[in-house]
């Protein structure tokens, strides 16, 4: 079998066998009511999934489940066995296989880990190369994979975020100042642009106030597990709710050059709402974003030049005309300030 | 009529609706003509109930816009696999997905004829084995099917689940899976591993992460499986250009030999790189432009062309390869001013996002990067994300550096002329 002969929209993936397979899950440790699968297939398919399954489930048009020898309006599966985990496709495994080639990949496994999903994968084609892709913008600083000492930070941090306990973690600040701190680690985020990991980990102030930080994984120096567990679920968006913006930012994008297309994908990370003019020539975005990377936007809208304009809030506009501002012209361009280009080549 | 159903036949003719409710936003229901107004209808209701949480509605007037939005920095997977796994069954395909494998988890393989017996007897289903031999004929092809001959008939068994054949590499496999469905091609699948495990991803989030390329997914596979055979393709494709407005414009149909996937972690973009025999060049064809892809035949040159391409790539900034190989590439020069003690995050910015350029420093606070690029037009929006600290800027195509200070002027302009850019700020 080779790998392309799969079929990505296929009917093994439907969203309906999930519901299913959740709904006789839950069924085969106790028979279920009606309302009981209409809020597993709620919770798990579309919209509107709950009004085509559960009748078809009830009225036996999707034989799994019978009225039988159990309670008045309970029905029971009919399956022997639970049916997770199911196994993998070819397709499935054939993406696995691909994944191994990743120099991220390491970093979730032992090397005898490794060596048993080797085997395991052994008569697999891989679905892709990793050299068929080039992220030709990545930064070029990113985290080190290949690093046994980065490779056994990960590890920790990952099973430390599994069963919730506290690590010690000596840490090399920007201000390159080492700090040693212990940190309950609670969500990894993973940046496209710049291929760094970076740790969200939740400290006690000297109050004993909760607060969420943010460490680069690869500025860790040492770490280690203190034997202390933290034993609740930490809600990691919640913290960040904080740091969004009061007034979003409103830009102006014009159709010159292509920019409303250009803009609309770039800005596409965002939540967004865009509205199209009057004059049917401009279009009104409105961006709502963490201030944390204020900065960030800002290089980003500097980047598209005049087809993107910012009408505020005024705090970012500031910024910007500070930056457009403080831009010199070349002699004999109208501006408030300039060079002269003999001076310089 | 037929009657409305959430799950569709082809995918094909949702991508572009996906893609127009999660880019753009603004438009209404006037803006799809291409199709009627019940097909958009239709479509409509799908992606309010694929994507329930993120849609959003608009009114203006008498028009309304639904919209698809959301901060792809807080999505545990990408919603928009949502769309990948809305494929049409029928009721024999969901019930022999359930019971076969039910049946033969025991491990023991069984013939057609006994399977069909034992489905009518531990399930009471009635199915024909014509129905039961497809059924298992389209697994094995899947993978998911064992066959084997015995005698002078096929044994069929179902293949173990990981997890149960190799406990060992559990949870490790489970946390890479959560990571690379956001963060590797194809993270699609990685969403069904988590569905076939029934596993959630609470581990990974994803900065700057480009959900719409999954879309592109369905043309990438035959690409790769040029690029894997080494063979030519024939790619159908529509320009992307002013794609906000309904276009009439017919689709392309190009030869190309496929090389490499380029893909933009800032711009939301990805491109198939090939070699254009007709107008001997590489060209480059956005992903989501491409809505076919046709193999050809091997080509005979392909290693000579990808030798070609390793040494092009260096000179070309993002996408365009300008008139390489037949002209030299373009030099591009800047100085940029910043304060080295405060503002070191610059320098920073200049050596890693720089893409092999070189960095001089002139003076204290003044340092000189020069680049070589296919095609220096790219080299413009980077060059203008260090607006207010460049001092100079200069490039061998004089209709760069015109257009960079034509830019700045314009910048100037707006933001200083008279009036205060402000007064736009609604309350």
């Amino acid at each position: 079998m080779k790998s392309h002969d799969f079929s990505l929209f296929s009917e093994l993936y439907t969203c309906y066998y999930q519901v299913v397979a959740r709904i006789l899950s839950e069924a085969a440790r106790h028979p279920l009511t009606r309302r009981q699968m209409e809020n597993l297939a709620r919770q798990h398919g579309y919209d509107e999934s709950a009004l085509s399954i559960v009748p078809r489930l009830i009225q036996g048009d999707w034989p799994f489940f019978s009225q039988d020898g159990h309670p008045p309006d309970t029905y029971a599966s009919v399956l022997k066995n639970d049916p997770f985990p199911q196994p993998l496709t070819g397709l499935q495994k054939s993406w696995l296989k691909a994944l191994a080639a990743d120099a991220r990949f390491r970093l979730f496994f032992t090397d005898s880990q490794l060596k048993e999903l080797e085997e395991a994968l052994w008569d697999t084609p891989p679905l892709y190369r990793t050299t068929d892709f080039s992220l030709f913008d990545q930064y070029g600083d990113h985290d080190p994979f290949s690093s046994a000492m980065y490779r056994e930070h990960m590890l920790v941090i990952l099973n430390a975020i599994c069963e919730r306990h506290f690590l010690s973690v000596g840490y090399l600040s920007r201000k390159k100042k080492i700090l040693t701190h212990t940190w309950l680690p609670c969500r990894l985020e993973y940046g496209q642009r710049d291929g760094k990991f970076r740790l969200y980990a939740m400290a006690f102030g000297k109050t004993g106030r909760k607060r969420m930080d943010v460490l680069n994984v690869a500025r860790i120096l040492s770490i280690q597990k203190t034997g202390r567990y933290y034993p609740a679920l930490v809600d990691v968006d919640h913290f960040l709710d904080r740091s969004l913006c009061e007034k979003p930012l409103v830009l102006e994008v014009t159709t010159k050059r292509n920019a409303l297309e250009r803009a609309m994908l770039h800005f596409a990370c965002y939540q967004k709402k865009v509205e199209r003019q009057e004059d049917g020539k401009t279009y009104r975005c409105t961006i709502y974003y963490d201030k944390r990377w204020e900065t960030e936007l800002l290089v980003q809208v500097l980047s598209f030049g005049p087809v993107v304009k910012v009408l505020g809030p005024k705090p970012f506009l500031d910024r910007i005309r500070e930056r457009v501002g403080n831009q010199a012209l070349p002699m004999g361009r109208k501006g408030d300030s300039y060079y002269d280009k003999s001076d310089l080549f | 009529m037929s009657e409305y159903k959430e799950l569709i036949k082809q995918f094909d003719k949702i991508r572009s609706y996906v893609r127009d409710f999660y880019i753009y936003g603004f438009k209404t229901r006037d803006d799809f003509c291409e199709k009627s107004g019940r097909t958009y209808d239709n479509q409509r209701r799908r992606m309010e109930s694929w994507f329930s949480g993120y849609i959003r509605t608009e009114q203006n007037g008498h028009k309304k816009s639904v919209f698809l939005t959301l901060d792809s920095g807080r999505m545990a997977v990408n919603p928009l696999y949502q769309a990948w796994k809305s494929k049409a069954f029928t009721g024999n395909d969901i019930s022999l997905r359930f019971f076969l494998p039910d049946l033969l988890s025991d491990g023991r393989p069984r013939s057609i004829e006994t399977i069909a017996d034992e489905l009518q007897k531990q399930y009471h289903c009635l199915f024909d084995t014509q129905t039961i031999r497809r059924k298992l004929a389209f697994y094995e092809k899947e993978g998911l099917a064992i066959r084997k001959k015995e005698g002078k008939q096929y044994l069929y068994g179902i293949t173990a689940p990981l997890p149960q054949a190799h406990p060992g590499l559990f949870p490790a496999l489970w946390l890479a899976v959560s990571f690379f469905q956001g963060a590797a091609p194809f993270g699609f699948i990685g969403s069904t591993i988590l569905d076939f495990w029934n596993q959630k991803n609470d581990f990974f989030r994803f900065r700057s992460d480009y959900l719409i390329h999954t879309l592109e997914d369905e043309v990438l596979l035959p690409i790769l499986r040029a690029m894997e055979q080494k063979c030519q393709i024939r790619i159908t494709a529509k320009s992307t250009k002013n794609t906000a407005v309904p276009s009439s414009r017919p689709a392309r149909f190009l030869d190309a030999t496929p090389l490499k996937i380029l893909t933009s972690t800032q711009t939301g973009r990805r491109y198939l790189c090939a070699w254009q025999e007709r107008t001997r060049c590489f060209s480059t064809f956005r992903l989501d432009s491409i809505q076919n892809v046709e193999l050809l035949l091997p080509d005979a040159l392909y290693d000579t062309h990808m030798a070609s391409l390793q040494r092009a790539l260096p000179y070309v900034w993002g996408v365009s390869f300008g008139s390489l190989p037949k002209t030299g590439p373009e030099t591009v020069t800047m100085e940029v001013c910043f304060d080295e003690k405060e503002e070191d995050f610059i320098l920073n910015r200049l050596q890693r996002e720089g893409r092999g350029g070189s960095l001089n420093r002139l003076k204290p606070g003044v340092y000189q990067y020069t680049r070589l690029c296919a095609d220096a037009t790219e080299f413009l929006p980077w060059a203008k994300s260090f607006t207010g600290r460049i001092r100079a800027f200069y490039c061998s195509n004089p209709a760069v550096e015109q257009r960079f200070w034509d830019d700045m002027q314009k910048m100037k302009e707006y933001y200083f002329a008279t009036g205060d850019a402000a007064e736009h700020e609604k309350p």
